[in-house]
C-alpha cells in the first residue's frame, strides 16, 4: 500500500464508505474545492478537503461515528501515516 | 473616561443578540452542524413546517426535513441544495418541496450557504419561505394564458383558411395588388398562429402537463434528425455545419421527440445569431457521468450581463443581428425546461462577438 499514490489511498478509503460512488464523489470534491485535477492532490490539500468531505458525507449517513472514522482515516493519509498495516487494521474494525 | 467593559458580558450580549436576530428572521431558518444535525431553528420555520423545536433540534437534517421535487420524488441527500452548497462551497438558491409534520407538502424557495469559521466549513445555514401563494398566482396566470391562446387560435385559423381560399381563386378573380396584400396577410397570420402555438407549448410545460415518454435511444440519431430539420436554415444563411460524434452508439434514456425539438431550437438559435459563411459545430459524447451534446457557433455571442436573461420567458437579448431575427423569446426557456425534465441542464459559454456554445447535459443511467 505504501506504493499507492495519495489519490489511490483516498479512493481506497473512500470506497469503504461510498462504494462505487467513491471515485465520482472524490473527483467532484477535489475539482470544485481545490480547482485541480485529482491526481495532482497533495497532503496539504487533503487537510483542506477533509472538512468538505465530512460535511457532504454527513448528508449521506446518519451514523456520526462513521463520519468521524472516515475523516480520521483521511487525516492519516494527510499526515503520511497511512500504510498497508493501518489499512488492514481499519479493515478488521 | 469611558465605562469599563466586561469582555465576558460583552460576549454574552453578542451571543444573545445573534440568537435574537436569528429567531426574528421573517423567513424560516435552520442551522446545521458538521454532522448535518439541526443545531438551530427559528419560529417561522417551525410555523411553516408544523414541528416543535424539540422535534427538530439535534435531528439529522435529511431525515427530519424531507425534500421532494415537483413530482413528489424524494431528493437524495447529495442532490438537495445543502448537498450542492457543500459540493461547490457556494451559496445555492433553489425551489423545492418540504413535507410538513402532518404529511402535507409545502413549496419553498430556499437559500443555503456553508457556514465558515476561520476558513473552515463547520455546517450550513438555510433560509426558506413558503411560496404556495406565488405558485398559485403563477398557475392562475398560466391557465389564463393557456385559455386565451387557445381562444385566439380558433379565429386565427379561420382567417388563414379564408385568406387561403381567396389566394387559391375560390372567389372572384383578384388583382395583382390584391394578391400581394393577401399574401402579406397570410404570412402575418401564419406568424400569429406560430406565436400562439409556442405560447401554448410553453404553458403546457408550465402547467406540468408534459409527460416524458422515456426510452433508450441512440443520441447520434436524434442529433442527425434535428440537423436535417434545420438544414434549410443553414443553407439559407450559407452556414457550414460540422458534426463530431463517436463511432459507437451513444445510448441514453430520453424522450426522443422532445429532445429533438430542444436540439432543433438550439440549432435554429445558432443559425439565427451567426453571420453567413460561418461554421456551426455539433458534437456529442459520453462523459463519466453524463451524455453531452454541444452546439458551438461563431455568432454574435452574448454579453456576460445578459446571461441571466437567456432562459427567461419572452426575453430578447440585444445583439448586432437582433433586428434581423424575429421570435417570441420562448424557445430557450422551453428547451431548458425540457432538458430539466430529463434531469439534465443546459450550460452556456459565450464571448460577445466571437460566438457561443450551448451544451445539453443529460444524466447517464447506463
Amino acid at each position: 500500500m505504501g506504493s499507492l499514490s495519495l489519490l489511490d489511498q483516498i479512493l481506497e478509503i473512500s470506497q469503504d464508505y461510498l462504494g462505487p460512488a467513491a471515485e465520482r464523489f472524490i473527483d467532484r470534491q477535489i475539482s470544485t474545492h481545490l480547482k485541480k485535477r485529482p491526481e495532482k492532490i497533495t497532503r496539504q490539500d487533503i487537510y483542506k478537503l477533509i472538512d468538505w468531505i465530512k460535511l457532504s458525507f454527513a448528508l449521506l449517513t446518519n451514523d456520526t461515528d462513521m463520519v468521524e472514522q472516515y475523516a480520521k482515516r483521511l487525516k492519516l493519509v494527510a499526515d503520511g501515516k497511512w500504510s498497508e498495516a493501518t489499512g488492514k487494521k481499519w479493515a478488521q474494525k | 473616561m469611558g465605562a469599563k467593559v466586561n469582555p465576558q458580558k460583552t460576549k454574552l450580549g453578542q451571543n444573545a443578540e445573534a440568537e435574537a436576530l436569528f429567531m426574528s428572521i421573517g423567513e424560516g431558518a435552520f442551522v446545521t452542524d458538521s454532522n448535518a444535525r439541526i443545531s438551530r431553528v427559528n419560529q417561522t420555520a417551525l410555523r411553516i413546517l408544523g414541528f416543535s423545536e424539540k422535534e427538530l433540534l439535534g435531528k439529522w437534517f435529511p431525515e427530519a426535513i424531507l425534500a421532494e421535487d415537483e413530482q413528489g420524488n424524494p431528493l437524495n441527500s447529495i442532490d438537495r441544495p445543502m448537498g450542492q452548497a457543500f459540493l461547490t462551497g457556494n451559496t445555492v438558491s433553489a425551489r423545492t418541496y418540504y413535507r410538513r409534520k402532518d404529511g402535507t407538502r409545502v413549496p419553498v424557495f430556499l437559500t443555503v450557504s456553508p457556514v465558515m469559521l476561520d476558513s473552515k466549513p463547520i455546517g450550513a445555514i438555510e433560509v426558506f419561505r413558503d411560496i404556495s401563494t406565488e405558485l398559485a398566482l403563477e398557475r392562475a396566470k398560466d391557465e389564463f394564458v393557456a385559455i386565451a391562446s387557445h381562444q385566439l387560435r380558433t379565429p386565427a385559423t379561420a382567417v388563414k383558411q379564408y385568406v387561403g381560399l381567396l389566394l387559391e381563386g375560390y372567389s372572384d378573380p383578384i388583382t395583382a395588388n390584391q394578391r400581394l396584400f393577401l399574401e402579406r396577410a397570410y404570412e402575418s397570420n401564419e406568424r400569429q398562429l406560430q406565436i400562439v402555438q409556442e405560447i401554448l407549448k410553453v404553458t403546457k410545460l408550465d402547467l406540468e402537463k408534459v409527460v416524458l415518454n422515456l426510452e433508450t435511444y441512440d443520441i447520434r440519431h436524434i442529433v442527425s434528425q434535428a440537423i436535417a430539420t434545420v438544414k434549410s436554415s443553414f443553407d439559407t444563411n450559407q452556414q457550414k455545419i460540422v458534426i463530431k460524434e463517436p463511432d459507437e452508439p451513444l445510448m441514453a434514456k430520453v424522450d426522443s421527440d422532445q429532445l429533438r425539438a430542444a436540439i432543433e431550437n438550439l440549432l435554429e438559435n445558432a443559425s439565427n445569431y451567426t453571420w453567413p459563411g460561418k461554421t456551426i459545430a455539433v458534437s456529442s459524447r459520453r462523459l463519466k457521468d453524463r451524455v453531452r451534446i454541444a452546439i458551438k457557433d461563431e455568432g454574435v455571442g452574448i454579453e456576460a450581463q445578459d446571461f441571466p436573461k437567456l432562459f427567461q420567458k419572452f426575453s430578447r437579448i440585444p445583439n448586432p443581428l437582433s433586428v434581423e431575427v424575429s421570435g417570441t423569446g420562448l424557445g430557450l426557456y422551453w428547451a431548458a425546461r425540457i432538458i430539466h425534465l430529463h434531469g439534465g441542464y443546459i450550460h452556456v459559454a459565450s464571448t460577445a462577438g466571437r460566438g457561443s456554445t450551448f451544451t445539453i447535459n443529460l444524466p447517464d443511467p447506463l
